[in-house]
């Protein structure tokens, strides 16, 4: 803090701090004489409470100069500024606000929003700005942009359109915004302000860099007072992700408590019809796992949510996405390749959810179940698994390498790969199989033995892969590490490779008992059949629906022409045509919530945002972290007028002085109070009561 | 008597001690006749009563007329008739000089001193005194007896005390206890004391010398004369206080040191009053703010 003396000239007036003291001095060299009749008493007095009359003289003494001396300050009429002077509110200047409209904002402190605080920061910034000033702001939410193309001078529309601003539900881009803001102050004239108003809250602010040139001021402006404690639903996630009717569905929620103290909740579940509640205690700063088992539903598309009770940051309290519950999965085979063995056939049947439906049907088809594929037909099965379709393909000893760098099978060391059928010869002992990958969701139905061990068994007659690429999950390899079951995410949808003999004649696997128990597992776990009907947007995002789902939708012209986008309440959300292929999209980012596409009376598809999960820690950053500016108090017309005209002093100076003379007064009236003595003042007591010296001795 | 001219005693109080009588209990029997009855027997004209002759009795005391006819002895005594004694003790010392009148102010228009209040005082009680036909002295005092007036009962010897409390001036110090040494030499008789003084002296000392008095039966009256500025200690911010007795000087500010200096006031005052209590001494504080008639009520009372 730097103090300005305006009107120094008058420096000389601190001598008067002086006064009390000679005052004192010549006030005891020639106080007023008055004859008094006995001075015996006096002296008695005087010398019992002379002890104390000292210090008190002393203490009075100070205070007095002290009074004096702020007198004399007050008439310098200093000013104070916190750091350097900012540019006078008439000087020609442009100024940049960044103000935070970013979820954490949403933050209530006191009564008020954190946003509310901002606004009002600002509005004082632009209001006090002065007629030179010209001014932009800055919007630091997911997607920053500035109010006016270049700075204006139009200040009162930046008002308005300040007090208008409403949070939105998105994390801060706030390398960008700070990036934009230089660039609109490097664009005006004059000084250069900027203010950044924020929460600085610490996920958004933490490590970012802030280059400023030289010429340009920072203030930094903190509206957020209190550590803010919240609790939120992280993720909400089904499994299996792509239920089929009459299967058991686990709801999964994640609960995050982002404050210092245990919390304690009720998470409450929304699926469809259904209601369920679970009480949890959420350590601090840590999460927990909420689930919820539902009995197998019917078909159809259900909305599922997972909430809490509201706290003060209610926008993470609830957090939803949709499930599509399939009738069963439909599985066939491609049509250019032979009926896979009987007892495949069998297992898709023997299960109560899936219906084998022989040759493929693009579009209907779940999953396309071909063993072997053969050479040359490799690029159908990948077409169909990036459709969105489960792929489970076994290999066969016709593969070329174009084939297998297809599906990233390959061999670095050997060059071209190829893949040989092998063979051992009964009752010899055969490949056994080892589990390579044991955390993995497909066997966890195993852990208790219940289902069987699905490595139980010998083979004696298999393929020879390669070595699989990185993109591939390995499940199983043989004990020689020749993969035996992998997969691996392909477009929309997902590929198995299956090298696992079936015959009894080459293996006994399938009669240890866990053939059935993995093939439902890889289905459930892995089909996500084709599902175009729900898709999940990151936060802050623009809802897109491509040409080609409404094409896949054959809804035709005049389903095009009443498409419409609803959101969770059934509100029509603004659409317009764009994106990369002519297809359509929300005209602005869209908040978190499961939205529809509607044409007609046909949804077309259905897409879900998510709260950004790195908003709802309400943590804030000191702001001395970030590199550069200077922080202000949040108080921002006091400080905005104290940095551009300073603090006047004279009026603090002044009321100190009153304060202290106050208190002279107040410590001039106290008595000195006599220490006990009983100089001849308990003559009884002296003459009969010898008690007190005969127990000292 | 007739009204007189004299600074204490002024007319309008002689027309207001007119009404008074001053009781028989506050004055203690002098050795003349007078008009109280004592209960000793001596010589007067008023019969008492017979009793029976014993050897030693005066003769001339025989009732020969009774021996005719009873021949017995009996002897007729009669009741001595005395009158009071009254002894006036003012301390003169230069602390009842206090307060000084400020420079300027008119002598109609400044308060009393000590020494005016206790004059006053003392002239009106010498008027009672005399006008009952009993005898009173004077005695002035300071470090030692100052003046010194006999009993007496007359007029002129009044008129004697009143010039003598008019001359007198306040100055030097203190020294009750020695001048009542010097005084009980002096007094033949036992009778009443009546000592107005502001009693800056340990009074321990005090009451060593009124022993003697107490002994011989004097009754004992102390009239603490304190003006209001002594009892509350004025508020005269940074002073320089002048001891009016020694001359002494302490700088202090009076606000500071004002309620330790009232409560050791007050302790002194109680001191007085208790050891007063425990010798059978009338002890009364006499502020000079207050019409000293209140004493003489007082006194009446007794």
């Amino acid at each position: 803090m730097s103090v300005l003396w305006l009107n120094s000239a008058l420096a000389g007036l601190l001598g008067l701090a002086v006064v009390p003291l000679l005052a004192h001095l010549f006030a005891r060299a020639k106080p007023k004489i008055v004859r008094f009749s006995s001075l015996k008493w006096l002296r008695e007095v005087e010398r019992r409470t002379a002890r104390l009359q000292r210090p008190k003289d002393w203490l009075l003494l100070l205070i007095r100069t002290l009074a004096i001396a702020a007198l004399a300050l007050a008439f310098l009429l200093p000013v104070a500024f916190h750091g350097p002077r900012a540019a006078a509110a008439g000087d020609e200047k442009t100024v940049v606000l960044v103000m935070d409209r970013s979820a954490s904002m949403g933050w209530t402190e006191k009564g008020q929003s954190r946003l509310s605080r901002a606004a009002a920061i600002a509005g004082e910034i632009l209001a006090t700005a002065g007629a030179r000033t010209r001014a932009n702001v800055i919007w630091l939410d997911g997607q920053p942009e500035a109010v006016f193309a270049a700075p204006g001078v139009n200040l009162r529309a930046l008002e308005d359109a300040v007090m208008q601003a409403q949070v939105r539900p998105e994390a801060g881009d706030t390398a960008s915004a700070l990036r934009l803001a230089v660039e609109q102050a490097g664009l005006g004239q004059g000084a250069r302000e900027l203010y950044l108003i924020s929460d600085f809250q610490a996920t958004g602010w933490d490590g970012v860099e802030l280059a400023v040139p030289p010429n340009m001021r920072v203030f930094k402006l903190k509206v957020a007072e209190e550590e803010a404690g919240n609790v939120s639903v992280a993720s909400v996630t089904v499994e299996p992700a792509h239920p089929v009717a009459g299967v058991e569905v686990r709801v999964i929620a994640r609960l995050k408590n982002d404050s210092g103290t245990t919390r304690n909740a009720t998470a409450f579940l929304e699926f469809g019809e259904a209601r369920d509640s679970r009480p949890v205690e959420i350590a601090e700063w840590s999460e927990t796992t909420v689930s919820f088992r539902l009995p197998g539903a019917q078909a159809g598309i259900l909305p599922v949510s997972v909430s809490v009770a509201e706290d003060e940051f209610p926008a993470d309290d609830k957090r939803s996405t949709v499930v599509k519950i399939r009738e069963a999965l439909k599985v066939g085979r491609t049509p250019e390749e032979a009926e896979p063995p009987a007892l495949w056939q069998r297992a898709f049947e023997a299960f109560a959810w899936t219906r084998w439906t022989g040759v493929a049907v693009k579009g209907e088809t779940d999953v396309v179940a071909t063993l072997p594929v053969r050479g040359g037909h490799v690029q159908d099965a990948i077409r169909a698994a990036d459709e969105g379709t489960l792929v489970i393909l076994g290999p066969d000893a016709g593969w070329t390498a174009d084939d297998l760098d297809l599906i990233s099978i390959h061999d670095a060391e050997a060059g071209a790969a190829t893949v040989r059928q092998e063979t051992r010869k009964r009752p010899g002992e055969g490949w056994k199989l080892r589990l390579a990958d044991e955390e993995s969701e497909i066997w966890r139905v195993f852990g208790q033995g219940e289902f069987g061990d699905p490595a139980a068994g010998g083979f004696w007659r298999r393929f020879a892969l390669p070595k699989l690429g990185e993109s591939w999950t390995v499940l199983m390899n043989y004990d020689d590490d020749v993969p035996a079951l992998a997969m691996k995410k392909q477009g929309r949808g997902a590929i198995i490779l299956w090298n696992l003999e079936l015959d009894s004649e080459h293996s006994d696997w399938v009669g240890m008992g866990a053939f059935l128990p993995l093939l439902g597992e890889l289905l459930l776990g892995t089909a996500s059949a084709g599902d175009t009907t729900v898709r999940e947007f990151p936060p802050s995002s623009r809802l897109r629906l491509t040409a080609s789902a409404l094409e896949n939708a054959a809804i035709g012209q005049a389903g095009v022409d009443a498409l419409r986008l609803l959101d969770d309440d059934g509100a029509q959300v603004p659409v317009e045509v764009g994106g990369a292929d002519e297809g359509w999209q929300s005209t602005g980012t869209l908040g978190p919530g499961s939205y529809r596409w509607m044409a007609g009376g046909t949804v077309v598809e259905r897409a879900v945002i998510g709260f950004p999960a790195s908003e709802s820690d309400l943590r804030t950053l000191d702001t001395e972290l970030v590199t550069a500016g200077e922080t202000l108090p949040e108080t921002a017309g006091y400080a905005l007028s104290g940095q551009r005209d300073g603090l006047p002093l004279w009026p603090w100076l002044l009321g100190i002085c009153v304060a202290l003379l106050m208190a002279e007064g107040w410590l001039a009236r106290q008595p000195i109070r006599e220490q006990a003595s009983t100089e001849g003042l308990a003559p009884q007591a002296k003459a009969t009561n010898p008690e007190p010296r005969r127990m000292a001795a | 008597m007739s009204t007189t001219a004299h600074k204490y005693l002024k007319p309008e109080d002689i027309r207001r001690l007119k009404n008074y009588d001053i009781a028989a209990r506050f004055m203690v029997e002098g050795w003349m006749s007078g008009r109280h009855s004592s209960r000793q027997r001596g010589a007067s004209m008023e019969f008492h009563e017979y009793r029976a002759y014993s050897p030693g009795d005066a003769l001339n005391l025989v009732d020969w007329r009774v021996y005719a006819r009873t021949d017995r002895h009996y002897l007729r005594t009669f009741e001595q008739e005395t009158h009071m004694e009254l002894h006036l003790v003012v301390d003169g010392s230069g602390s009842m000089g206090y307060p000084e009148p400020p420079a300027g102010t008119r002598a109609e228009d400044a308060p009393l001193t000590k020494l005016e209040y206790a004059s006053f005082f003392a002239a009106c009680l010498a008027w009672l005194v005399v006008r009952q036909n009993d005898r009173v002295s004077l005695q002035i005092f300071a470090e030692d007896l100052r003046a010194s007036f006999p009993p007496g009962s007359t007029r002129a010897h009044l008129y004697r005390l009143l010039n003598a409390l008019e001359e007198n001036q306040p100055g030097g110090e203190t020294s009750l206890a020695h001048s009542l040494e010097r005084l009980h030499a002096r007094l033949g008789r036992r009778g009443t004391l009546v000592i107005l003084s502001d009693f800056f002296e340990d009074p321990a000392k005090l009451f060593q010398a009124l022993n003697p008095f107490l002994h011989r039966g004097f009754r004992v009256h102390l009239f603490h004369v304190v003006s209001p500025g002594e009892w509350d200690l004025p508020a005269l911010g940074l002073a320089r206080l002048v001891d009016m007795e020694t001359g002494e000087r302490l700088t202090l500010h009076t606000e500071s040191l004002r309620e330790a200096y009232q409560q050791n006031v007050r302790q002194r005052v109680e001191r007085l009053r208790a050891l007063s209590a425990g010798r059978q001494v009338d002890y009364t504080v006499a502020r000079t703010d207050r019409d000293y008639f209140h004493l003489i009520d007082r006194l009446a009372r007794t």
